[in-house]
């Protein structure tokens, strides 16, 4: 499938999904980086995914969503799944939001890498 | 993609709905058909337009199989009816070519209507913009009906009614009628029967008035060319008619004045009978149509009949006397006694050989009694009537028929062909002495290519009427959709805002009492409506409930959701339940209502008055703002996630401050610190906290303000793209006793 708003690549194992929009927020574009991110996960051999928030300033409330059919999809796949670089605003409402206990977070690329 | 029409729907529905709509539409179908044909000019029997064709194409997009059927049947009962009409019964043959015609017209009709599907998609209805509806047009008629004319023309052809060089032409005049039939009244009948689909029906008493009357006009054009063709083809068959006779008239005086000065100079003989054979050898060896001559010469001075009387055939040898000679001879004494002139067919004659049977006897009588005495004898002559004809008129036009005195020349189509395209003109030959009727009968191969021209250039206003007034459909039925689509707006706009009436409704609309405690909350929504909400409810033991929440996405959808969420806290929160079991009951309550791609953020809580204790519960909702009166703010938080993530409730325990005097615990929504300014900087948390911190010590409605106005400020006259609602809980700040001393 070719992705239009996911940069996506592999290093080893792990499948690194990277967004290419800096703002994830309501419109037709969250459907599709829902749809690709979905697509991604079951598409990934071994399910060891990594996503990458470089150069994302903003997730709206509504883009929350995402991470929760994120998660339930590396879950039914018994997967692991990192996030990294997340800028302190979207730290934030991953804070607030209390998702931040349901994944683990890594501060850059490498350190999510040597995490798996 | 749904392809059934709200008719077919219907049908389904309905078992014995089929039945008759095939028997209402086949009837329609049949009357439409027999108007159509009195449209052909003569001598075609095909009819520039044919609307039955129209009629069909839209019948079955709109009705699905059972116009397909419907089409079958109107087709052959148009035919049959057509037979009866014209006398001509029921014989096989037509019930064969009413077979026939049937299954080409509605294998037609049923190809049209899947190419109109396949060409705009299903879209047949709205045709919004004009290359959907020339699509409609092209493959619903020009392509689709080239099917009904193949095979109308071999049905034709192989009953032998049309010649094989005719087909191509015939068929082309049967496509034309088809296809401007469905050119014409496939839009109008869906605009005046397929009521509901969409532009079609708008404002449809207009456009079909208008096409009626462009229509009217073009067709009364076009039946006067059709008088007009009639009335210039029947003058030139009259002219060739006219010709013929003056030429028949011609040829028969100079016949008789040839028998005349033949009879002169025999009479004058005395030895007639042997010069007669002379005499015909000479002068009419040449005259391919003299058969033969009979001679009886005058009555001698007493009075009495010669003994001999002389037949000569032309090309043979002299006869003198003998039976059939005398029998001529007597015929024409006989004649001449009666003063008459006959014409007999040969048969009379002792039936002669056929070549040579002469159909047209002639007698010279005495009829020019002042130049000849009365006994100046008889001459009988004995003409071929088919060779006087032929060499009268040698140059007979193809397909034009002569029938002189019951002889027929020329050659003409098959009766049944010719029975309407036949032009006919008779006319008496100015004879006297020869009763003949001319008839000319003209058939399609004589008419054929005299009057194309205006054939086609009818055909051609036809069709660019019927383009014309077809667009006119399009437009009106574009600018119908769009005041369709204004109205929907207008409703739209209509009942947003009397949701968002109600949503307004929903919030307080002023603070509970809360003694020593100031509450103050807003909330704006982004659109009419939104997903935001607060609450503040007084509970009966009277502590007071407040609630914040913030449903995923803007507009009417997330409205609903923040109704429910307020309910569901209203009704759980009466009943003396901790907060926490509250919450856990809306967690599983909502999780079987929410849509997947809403979630819902929200913190409860609940004030006591006398203790200053707050107890919170955070379902994902953040920040939630602990500012004391010194200035220290403190994020608290959340207990679980929002509702909809997940399907386990929140588990931390409830969370619980005490607010002291001047403390505050502000709420606010993603709205408020996610907010960006023109160049995408968000407001964020620290400058909400800012604000608080550097307000605390203002009331709560003046705190509220200060954060709407200080984000206000910030955004630079950006419009927010989310919903803004916060709340603010404010414990009175104690009475400065020193100051309340000195005063």
């Amino acid at each position: 499938m070719a992705h239009t708003l996911l940069a996506v690549g592999k290093e080893g194992e792990v499948t690194t999904i990277r967004f290419l929009l800096g703002r994830i927020v309501d419109g037709p574009e969250l459907d599709t980086i829902r749809e690709e991110l979905v697509q991604c996960v079951l598409a990934a051999d071994p399910a060891k995914l990594l996503v990458e928030f470089s150069g994302v300033a903003l997730i709206s409330s509504a883009a929350i969503t995402l991470l929760r059919d994120l998660y339930r999809a590396v879950a039914s796949r018994q997967g692991e799944l990192r996030l990294c670089c997340v800028c302190p605003e979207i730290a934030d409402v991953l804070r607030f939001t209390r998702i931040d206990t349901l994944f683990q977070i890594a501060p850059d690329r490498q350190a999510a890498l040597a995490d798996f | 993609m749904n392809r059934r029409s709200p008719a077919a729907e219907d049908m389904q529905r309905s078992p014995g709905q089929p039945v008759r709509i095939i028997a209402r539409l086949a009837v329609i179908y049949a009357i439409m058909g027999l108007v159509g044909l009195q449209l052909a000019i003569p001598p075609s029997t095909a009819s520039p337009l044919f609307p039955a064709a129209g009629f069909a194409l839209a019948a079955v997009l709109w009705y699905g199989w059972p116009a397909i059927v419907a089409t079958g049947l109107g087709q052959f009962l148009m035919h049959m009816v057509r037979c009866w009409l014209e006398g001509n019964g029921w014989p096989p043959v037509q019930l064969m070519l009413a077979i026939g015609f049937a299954v080409g017209a509605a294998a037609q009709a049923a190809a049209a209507a899947e190419l109109v599907r396949r060409w705009t998609g299903n879209a047949w209805r709205e045709l919004a913009l004009e290359r959907q509806l020339f699509g409609f047009l092209i493959v619903g008629g020009g392509l689709a009906c080239l099917i009904s004319a193949t095979v109308g023309m071999a049905c034709l052809g192989i009953a032998g009614f049309v010649r094989p060089a005719d087909l191509l032409y015939e068929g082309w005049k049967w496509y034309v009628g088809d296809t401007l039939g469905v050119f014409i009244f496939a839009p109008l009948t869906l605009v005046l029967v397929a009521g509901g689909g969409g532009g079609w029906r708008a404002d449809s008493r207009r456009v079909v008035l208008k096409m009626l009357v462009i229509f009217g006009l073009v067709m009364v054009a076009f039946v006067g060319a059709g008088r007009w063709e009639q009335v210039a083809r029947q003058r030139q068959l009259a002219n060739e008619g006219n010709l013929a006779v003056a030429r028949l008239a011609d040829r028969l005086r100079l016949r008789v004045g040839g028998f005349r000065l033949t009879r002169a100079l025999l009479a004058a003989d005395e030895d007639s009978i042997t010069t007669v054979p002379v005499v015909a050898q000479r002068w009419f060896q040449a005259a391919d149509d003299v058969v033969f001559i009979a001679w009886c010469p005058p009555p001698d001075a007493t009075g009495q009949s010669p003994a001999e009387r002389c037949l000569v055939e032309v090309r043979g040898e002299a006869v003198v006397a003998g039976d059939l000679p005398a029998v001529v001879a007597d015929l024409a004494a006989a004649a001449v006694a009666a003063g008459e002139l006959r014409a007999s067919d040969g048969s009379a004659l002792g039936q002669p050989a056929a070549e040579q049977s002469p159909g047209l006897l002639v007698a010279v009588p005495e009829d020019d009694a002042e130049t000849l005495p009365a006994t100046s004898g008889c001459l009988v002559a004995g003409l071929d009537q088919r060779r006087l004809i032929r060499e009268a008129i040698p140059d007979l036009p193809t397909g034009l028929e002569l029938k002189v005195g019951g002889v027929s020349l020329g050659s003409r189509d098959d009766e049944g062909v010719l029975r309407d395209g036949a032009l006919r003109w008779a006319e008496r030959l100015p004879l006297k002495w020869l009763d003949w009727q001319v008839e000319a009968i003209a058939d399609s191969r004589y008419l054929k290519g005299e009057f194309d021209v205006t054939w086609i250039v009818a055909i051609l206003s036809l069709l660019f009427s019927a383009l014309f007034a077809d667009r006119d459909v399009a437009i009106s039925a574009a600018v119908s959709r769009e005041e369709i689509a204004h109205e929907a707006k207008r409703r739209l706009e209509q009942e947003l805002l009397v949701a968002h009436h109600i949503q307004k409704g929903l919030l307080p609309r002023r603070p509970p009492n809360l003694p020593g405690f100031e509450l103050a909350g807003c909330s704006r929504p982004a659109a009419q409506t939104g997903g935001d909400f607060y609450d503040l409810m007084p509970l009966p033991d009277g502590r007071v409930a407040v609630a914040i929440a913030d449903v995923t996405g803007h507009g009417l959808g997330p409205a609903l959701v923040a109704a429910e969420v307020r309910a569901l806290f209203r009704a759980l929160i009466g009943r003396g339940e901790s907060l926490g079991e509250v919450v856990g009951a809306m967690h599983r309550l909502l999780a079987a209502d929410l849509p997947a791609e809403r979630l819902v953020t929200a913190c409860f809580a609940v004030v006591d008055a006398a203790t200053g204790r707050l107890e919170y519960v955070s379902a994902g909702h953040g920040p939630l703002l602990f500012c004391r009166a010194t200035g220290q703010l403190e994020e608290l938080p959340a207990q679980g996630l929002p509702f909809g993530f997940l399907d386990e409730p929140p588990t931390a325990p409830a969370g619980q401050i005490v607010l002291e005097p001047g403390d505050l615990f502000v709420l606010t929504t993603d709205g408020f610190f996610e907010a960006a300014d023109s160049s995408g900087r968000p407001f964020g948390v620290a400058a909400l906290g800012d604000v608080v911190r550097r307000h605390r010590q203002a009331s709560a409605d003046r705190l509220v303000a200060a954060l709407e106005r200080s984000l206000a400020l910030f955004l630079g006259g950006t419009a927010p793209q989310d919903d803004l609602t916060a709340v603010v809980l404010k414990r009175a700040a104690a009475e400065p006793a020193a100051a309340d001393q000195t005063s």
